[in-house]
């Protein structure tokens, strides 16, 4: 079966490698006689999953694949078919390296044959910020970074470095757990929640991260490789201002609808006081018929500031009363959320809790589209 | 002759302790892409948390035993791990380590950089790594389901299995919450996780009160009742009471011991020393250099008198002074885990861990105070 997949492989031996090939040979078996002489073909996956070396395999005999010439066995598993030894790695072999695939029966005749998986051709990555284009509160609690490719994981507090204003590095400004949406090309950064938060010991000795009105500089290394391992080259820089400290949890009051005409397609937009967590709006927001309840399907995007969300419906707007719903899970910038406020004042009087209510607006024909209010 | 004996009554018990484990198991199929977290249960039952598809895997290893001990150091673990994946130690990443008390062997969950691939590995008493073969391993994988939001769990970090149940925290990457997760057992393949506390809070100075995620734990059952010992991302020992919760509760841990400023819990353990008193090994990262060890990693031990304490503590939670060697009575610095990165308990006396020194890794079976 492995001959009819060989789209999927790469057949590592051309006439021109093969030269290479014998030096190396003949180094790694001086004083063995070579089994694997005529030089047999390695055929491996293209994600180095499988390699198989295509040779009746000699009664009883041991495997082994290596990295280089005399480097430690690679993990794995070696089975036999009747005209090949297929190795599967315990992970896909790297690309770009070179490898030997060795076989010898014990006590016996040995020989290596070396084989090469062709590096990797990609774009390097680039990355862009979420938000964009508005200030951050002192107190913020995230913020996105959005890379074009799935990225090396384990290594984001090495490759990012937090400057201020004068240029001086911020020590330890992000909390270490490492959070990436499941395709790999968004991290999370948080903010270190104990310095941003009021009160907590290392905000206390530290002080915060951020201080109003002061310019901050990321600064993403460019030695960050991709997970296909190209780097995203020169350093970026990523810039933003720090507001004031935001200890409100956003209003539904301070929502604004506006309703497109109807019966087109034109998008609704909905505009906010101030930023919502880009991320979680883009599926935060709904909206609903009022006469059966049922959701519009569209499409949502968040606008990258945070400061608007668009909804772009499947069909054409029809006449008539509408819903928006907010999740009260739904947070601005700095973790305060329709429901609460991040930080609650526990020796102040309890406030009734804020829940994000329905905004009704209403689809009129095209000279008459009015703007929501709450109910 | 007598281990003779209790080896075939354990061996004649395997059936059904191991029956009693999984439902509806699968045999093959089992793929883990970011193993985040890994714990282990009775009988040789792995427990591995898959960060990218925000489930849990439990698995039947068939490791059952007998127990042997690591004879020697592991000296550069990294260079060890790299060799055998087709990498150089610094594209290697220890993410978790177990120890399986039925055998000794300590399992590593280990990523390789730059294509973040993962896979757990083994080392026996002889110290020789291998890889778990997951293509034929038994095994029942549970989901763990969104918030309200919509938001997925993206990292899972940590689990446990107290017995009756597994546990599991997860984070998201939107909402700064973290939730807890049981699993019944016997483990029933493609159930859901209930979700046993939405959100977790940490108390500033009696004024404030804010989320706060929960970094690692450990099922305990103390005389009243039963409980999570967990410690927040920013430093606190918490407990949540976890009799009597239905799916979708909300608790609020109470603050029990505070290590100082600036400390990230990474790893818990308990454990009963020579004279019969219990303690609770964290094992910790400093923000900072640390006043008194080589390394920003160290760890000390609690009396569990301070988890047990019968009044809700919170604000008059004990707290350590980073400036002070000692105390306070019941709080003591553990040296041998300063430049420890992982830490799991071996056995009822020692302790195994990997320590990183210079950037060099090595593993090492060490006492415990």
């Amino acid at each position: 079966m492995w001959h009819r997949a060989a789209d999927m492989r790469f057949l590592l031996y051309g006439a021109p490698l093969l030269i290479g090939v014998s030096a190396l040979v003949s180094q790694s078996t001086v004083g063995l006689h070579n089994i694997l002489n005529p030089q047999p073909a390695v055929i491996a996956s293209a994600d180095g999953s499988r390699v198989e070396l295509v040779i009746p395999p000699p009664v009883r005999a041991e495997y082994i694949v290596r990295r280089a010439a005399g480097g430690p066995p690679l993990m794995g598993r070696f089975e036999t078919a009747a005209d090949r030894v297929i190795f599967t790695p315990a992970l896909p072999l790297p690309a770009g390296q070179e490898y030997h695939f060795e076989c010898r029966a014990p006590g016996g005749p040995g020989g290596t044959q070396p084989f090469r998986l062709p590096a990797v051709r990609a774009p390097a990555p680039r990355v862009s910020m979420r938000p964009a284009g508005v200030p951050l509160p002192a107190n913020a609690l995230r913020f996105y970074l959005h890379f074009t490719q799935p990225m090396e994981q384990g290594v984001f507090l090495d490759r990012l470095r937090l400057l201020d204003d004068q240029e001086k590095e911020i020590p330890g400004p992000f909390r270490e757990t490492e959070l990436w949406s499941p395709d790999g090309a968004r991290l999370t950064v948080w903010f270190h929640p104990g310095r941003q938060k009021t009160g907590v010991n290392l905000n206390l000795d530290e002080g915060p991260v951020m201080l109003p009105g002061r310019a901050y500089r990321l600064v993403v290394s460019g030695a960050w490789r991709s997970a296909a391992g190209i780097p995203i080259g020169d350093d970026v820089s990523l810039r933003w201002t720090a507001g004031p400290e935001d200890h409100a949890p956003p209003l539904a009051d301070h929502v604004e609808i506006h309703p497109p005409a109807a019966s087109t397609t034109s998008p609704l937009r909905v505009t906010f006081s101030e930023p919502l967590d880009p991320a979680m709006l883009a599926t935060a927001l709904q909206v609903r018929a009022v006469h059966d309840d049922s959701p519009v399907p569209g499409r949502a995007e968040a606008a990258p500031g945070g400061m608007a969300w668009t909804f772009h419906p499947h069909s054409p707007w029809a006449p008539g009363g509408y819903h928006l719903r907010i999740l009260p899970e739904l947070e601005d910038l700095a973790g305060n959320s329709f429901a609460k406020p991040f930080e609650v004042d526990l020796q102040a009087a309890p406030s009734a809790p804020v829940a994000a209510r329905p905004l009704a607006f209403e689809i009129r024909a095209a000279e008459k589209a009015a703007s929501g209010s709450p109910e | 002759m007598k281990h003779i004996l209790i080896l075939a009554a354990a061996l004649a018990a395997l059936p059904t302790s191991r029956a009693a484990l999984l439902d509806s198991p699968q045999k093959s199929g089992l793929q883990l892409k970011n193993i985040s977290a890994i714990a282990f249960g009775k009988d040789g039952l792995l427990i591995a948390a898959d960060s990218a598809t925000a489930t849990v895997a439990a698995i039947e290893t068939g490791d059952t035993g007998p127990l042997a001990r690591l004879a020697a150091p592991v000296s550069d673990l990294g260079s060890v791990i790299a060799g055998g994946l087709g990498t150089t130690s610094e594209n290697i990443t220890v993410t978790d380590m177990a120890v399986n008390p039925a055998s000794g062997k300590i399992y590593l969950a280990v990523q390789r950089r730059p294509d973040n691939a993962s896979l757990i590995l083994i080392v026996d008493a002889t110290g020789k790594i291998a890889p778990l073969d997951l293509s034929t391993a038994i095994h029942s994988s549970v989901s763990l389901p969104g918030g309200a939001s919509g938001s997925k769990v993206t990292r899972v970090t940590d689990v446990a299995f107290d017995g009756d149940r597994i546990f599991a925290t997860g984070s998201s990457n939107e909402e700064f919450a973290s939730r807890i997760f049981t699993i019944p057992v016997p483990v029933k393949h493609g159930a859901t996780a209930a979700v046993f506390s939405a959100e977790t809070y940490h108390v500033a100075h009696r004024k404030w009160e804010t989320k706060a995620p929960i970094q690692s734990f450990i099922p305990y059952n103390a005389k009243d009742g039963r409980y999570v010992v967990g410690a927040f991302a920013c430093t606190p020992v918490a407990r949540f009471r976890v009799d009597d919760l239905e799916s979708g509760a909300q608790v609020k841990g109470v603050s029990m011991v505070e290590l100082g400023s600036g400390n990230r819990p990474l790893d818990l353990f308990d454990y009963t020393d020579a004279s019969g008193k219990e303690w609770l090994v964290v094992h910790t990262q400093r923000f900072k250099d640390n006043l008194f060890g080589p390394s920003k990693f160290w760890g000390a031990r609690v009396s569990m008198d301070y988890i047990n304490a019968v009044e809700d503590i919170n604000e008059k939670a004990t707290w350590r002074d980073v400036k002070e060697k000692r105390g306070p009575d019941g709080i003591e610095i553990v040296d041998v885990l300063f430049g420890a990165v992982q830490v799991d308990k071996f056995g009822e006396r020692e302790m195994a861990v990997i320590r990183d020194t210079d950037g060099r890794l090595s593993l090492e079976v060490a006492a415990l105070p």
